[in-house]
Formats: C-alpha cells, sequence, structure tokens
C-alpha cells in the first residue's frame, strides 16, 4: 500500500514536473486556457458564493454564542475575519473546486483515455501534457486564489449579516474590531494556500484522468480518486503550510 | 540491410510482464498496397500497431520507414514521421468536446501552416471525399457510428499521409456501412494517394481490399500472400480461421 502510494506520488510529480518543462519550453497550448478558466473560475461562482456565504455565517452565529457567554460580543467580527481568511475560506473553496473541477478533469481526460483520444492526439503531434495538462494546472493555479478572495468577501459579508443583522452586533464595533486585529497577511496566506491548492486540485484530476484504467469503471474509479485524493491533500498541506509559513503562526 | 518495403518490420518482440505479445514479427508492406493484418482477438494486433504508429517502443526488433530505422527514433524525430502518418482508430477517437470541423483541422492547426481559410477548405474538401457535406458544425455526439468513422478517415487524410493506419475499421458497423467504409478505404488509397495498413478480424472486409493479408498468430506472422492465396492456404491455423472452425 505505501510502494503504492509513493508509487502514485511519484508519478503527479512527473507530471507535473513534465507540465512545467513544457512551461518554459514554450510548448503549451494556450487555445483551452481560457475555457478552462471560465470552467474552473466562472462557474464555480454560485458553488463557492453558496458555501462561504454559509461558512462565514455558521462561524458567525457559533462565534457569537461564545463570545456571548464571555461578555465580549464585539471580538465577534475580528474572530470570524481571521479564520475565515486563513483557514475556512481558502480550504473550503479548495475542496469544493475539487469536488467540482477535480472531477471532472478526471472524467474528462479519464474518457478520453479510454476512448483512444489521448493516442489521437499523439498520432496528430499534439503533445497531451501540453494540450490537457499544463492549461488546467495554469488556469486552476489562478483561479482558485481567485475564487477564494471572492469567497473571503461573501464570507464576511455572510458573517456581518449573521452578527449585526440577527444577532444585533454593533456594526461599527464588529468592522471596526474585524480590520483592528485582521492583517493583510491573513489573506495572504489564504491566497497562498489556495494557489498551491489550485495546483494539487489539477496535477491530482489530469493524473486520475491520464492513468484510468479501461472501462466506465476505470472512469468512475478515476473520479472518485481524483476528489477523495485531492481533498484530504488539501487537508494535510493546509496543515503543512500552516506549519512552515511562519506568518500564519504570527497571528 | 535489405529494406525494400515503404514499411518493413524484422524481428519485433514486445512483452507485458511475463506474456510475450509480438514473439519476432516480420512484415514488408510495398509503397500504394492495402496490407491487412488478421488473427483472432488477443494475438497482439493492437499492440503490432501501436509499435507502428510509435506509441509504444518494442523491447527487440526493428521498424523501418523509407529505409530509416525509426522505432527508436526521438520524440522530435516522431513529430517529423507523424506528418506522413495518420490513424483511424477503432472507436474513430474524434475528440468530442469539438465540432466535426474542429476535428479535421486539428491536424492541420499543428502540422502546416496553413491560414484559417485554408484549413476550413481542406476540412470541407476532405469530408466531401468521404460524402460528408453540411455537417461541419455538428457536434461528434450527434454523430451515427458510421460517420464518425467517416470523419475520422476525413481527419485522417488531411495531411494527405503517405501511410494510412486502421484498426479494426469495421466493428461495430452494419453491413452496408461495412461496404461504404470498405469502399472508402479503396479510394483513399487510390486518391490520396497512399499506403494502408489495415488491423482487422473482419474476413468479408479482408477480401474485398487486400492486396496483401498476413495472419498474425500467437505473437507471429505465420503466413503473408495475395487475398486468393490465403483463402486456398493449407496452413491448419490459417484454414481455420477463414473457416471459422473453432480450435
Amino acid at each position: 500500500m505505501i510502494s503504492g502510494f509513493v508509487e502514485e506520488l511519484g508519478a503527479i510529480f512527473v507530471l507535473v514536473w513534465k507540465a512545467i518543462a513544457a512551461f518554459f519550453k514554450g510548448e503549451g497550448e494556450w487555445e483551452g486556457i481560457v475555457k478552462q478558466m471560465v470552467s474552473i473560475g466562472v462557474e464555480s461562482v454560485p458553488v463557492v458564493t453558496l458555501t462561504t456565504a454559509f461558512s462565514g455565517m455558521v462561524l458567525a452565529l457559533n462565534s457569537y454564542i461564545g463570545f456571548s457567554r464571555l461578555g465580549a460580543i464585539q471580538y465577534t467580527g475580528s474572530v470570524v475575519g481571521i479564520s475565515l481568511v486563513k483557514e475556512l475560506i481558502p480550504v473550503l473553496t479548495g475542496i469544493v473546486i475539487a469536488g467540482r473541477v477535480g472531477a471532472a478533469m478526471a472524467a474528462e481526460i479519464g474518457t478520453m483515455k479510454v476512448s483512444e483520444q489521448i493516442d489521437a492526439l499523439y498520432t496528430l503531434n499534439a503533445d497531451p501534457i501540453s494540450y490537457l495538462v499544463l492549461p488546467r494546472i495554469i488556469a486552476a493555479v489562478f483561479m482558485v486564489p481567485v475564487l477564494t478572495l471572492y469567497g473571503d468577501g461573501i464570507g464576511l459579508i455572510g458573517a456581518y449579516f449573521v452578527s449585526v443583522v440577527l444577532m444585533g452586533v454593533n456594526p461599527s464595533s464588529f468592522t471596526t474590531f474585524l480590520f483592528m486585529y485582521m492583517e493583510p497577511w491573513d489573506i495572504i496566506t489564504g491566497l497562498i494556500k489556495a494557489l498551491s491548492f489550485g495546483a494539487i486540485i489539477a496535477a491530482i484530476g489530469c493524473y486520475k484522468g491520464i492513468s484510468a484504467k479501461e472501462g466506465a469503471e476505470g472512469v468512475g474509479k478515476a473520479t472518485t480518486s481524483s476528489v477523495v485524493n485531492s481533498s484530504i491533500t488539501i487537508l494535510i498541506i493546509d496543515f503543512i503550510w500552516g506549519k512552515i509559513l511562519p506568518w500564519t503562526l504570527r497571528g | 540491410m535489405d529494406i525494400k518495403g515503404l514499411v518493413e518490420v524484422k524481428g519485433l518482440w514486445k512483452k507485458f510482464g511475463g506474456n510475450e505479445v509480438l514473439r519476432g514479427v516480420d512484415l514488408r508492406i510495398m509503397d500504394g498496397e492495402i496490407f491487412v493484418v488478421i488473427g483472432r482477438s488477443g494475438v497482439g494486433k493492437s499492440v503490432l500497431l501501436k509499435n507502428l504508429i510509435g506509441l509504444m517502443r518494442p523491447d527487440r526488433g526493428e521498424i523501418y520507414y523509407k529505409g530509416r530505422e525509426i522505432s527508436r527514433a526521438s520524440q522530435r524525430e516522431w513529430k517529423k514521421i507523424r506528418k506522413e502518418f495518420a490513424v483511424v482508430f477503432q472507436h474513430s477517437a474524434l475528440f468530442d468536446s469539438m465540432n466535426v470541423e474542429d476535428n479535421v483541422e486539428f491536424g492541420l492547426k499543428r502540422m502546416t501552416r496553413f491560414s484559417e481559410n485554408e484549413m476550413r477548405r481542406r476540412a470541407r474538401e476532405c469530408l466531401s471525399m468521404v460524402g460528408l457535406e453540411g455537417i461541419e458544425n455538428m457536434k461528434v455526439s450527434q454523430l451515427s457510428g458510421g460517420m464518425k468513422k467517416r470523419v475520422a478517415i476525413a481527419r485522417a487524410i488531411a495531411l494527405s499521409p503517405k501511410v494510412i493506419f486502421y484498426d479494426e475499421p469495421t466493428t461495430g458497423l452494419d453491413p452496408i456501412m461495412s461496404s461504404i467504409i470498405t469502399e472508402l478505404i479503396k479510394r483513399m488509397n487510390r486518391e490520396v494517394p497512399s499506403t494502408s495498413l489495415i488491423i482487422t478480424h473482419d474476413l468479408k472486409f479482408t477480401f474485398q481490399a487486400a492486396s496483401t493479408v498476413a495472419m498474425l498468430h500467437h505473437g507471429r506472422i505465420i503466413e503473408v500472400g495475395k487475398p486468393e492465396e490465403m483463402m486456398r492456404s493449407e496452413n491448419p491455423i490459417v484454414k481455420r480461421f477463414i473457416e471459422g472452425t473453432p480450435e
């Protein structure tokens, strides 16, 4: 099991390395990149909006309950803000994108593999790494942070709505404490994480598709394991970022 | 070395784990002929084809094209060779994210310096050659099996290849469509003009289209000849295959 895991991890690194090499050799096929950006970014806006809005609202509700027991409801905004932009929004956005986009990448490329379309690409002088993998990695690395930034805004609006409109926290104390304690680094930390999550989702999604076994069952397994592996990796990498990014520990 | 064929295979071996799929295949395909490799399922026909088109590398043996050994060519060299090779896959392998015209133009975009207009004109010309006009904007999912096969042939001939490889071109088609594809392959061979190498187990197709037939059995070519010679073969394995008699 461990050797299989190491082998798979190695194969994913090789795939990413080949994509990076193709990028620097100028072999990227840019035709599909806009399509991928739309698919990863624009089409994910509704699901990211819902996820981040409700995450902000739930976090605000529970934080309000906790702080009200301590008689410090004015701190709701500060704690909710930092938790959202540093941790919750990047991780939830990553997991939602892994489910929506990573799965689609594995299914699409997997179907291309089992229907010989990948072989056809080779015979028509189109390298699947340059044509399929590289545009997806670039689009995900760019769009997941953009979605995260958007999610930060929506999450904070949700938190504001629950805290101020529903629970009666003073609006000016909510925003004052929010901006007093939340630093730009908190947002940047979240965006760095999101960037790495984008790379993870695309790399795993593409790898699972390219290595899909024959038949519908093979594509189904590739899709499922793409979502599961991406989600677990996002949680592990989130923790590792928490340890190695010194500014994440500062706050 | 005595290389007379346009494509020539000498002592080709390929194994997967302990399973030896090709065990010393020898073939000589002459310029302009329709060369058909027949054999039962699982005897290594598809593996042979993948070695010939550079999707696999043989463990041993050589493949010559125009007298030059190509089985160990670099990726860069293969990019040049592939301008002269075209492949029609068993299930057509059309890109289902694109429409018909984009599929036919795909190779032209990568291997020629045609303008947009020239590519469009060539794509429509190729579609017309396979009897498909007015379907340029259709999605691949809207096509029938026979139409997909004809679009795949149009995509293959777009670059005027020297050699066209077909993998099971009539599999899954009704008898009438099989006859249409058979005639189309013969016509493409004359009109492109090209050499065709076809992998199949469809005997009706083989005897209607082939100029030379080779039978692959357990990783080796056991008989080569004209279709009429194969029909009269005394080789018991060839006879059984042609008569459809179980072992």
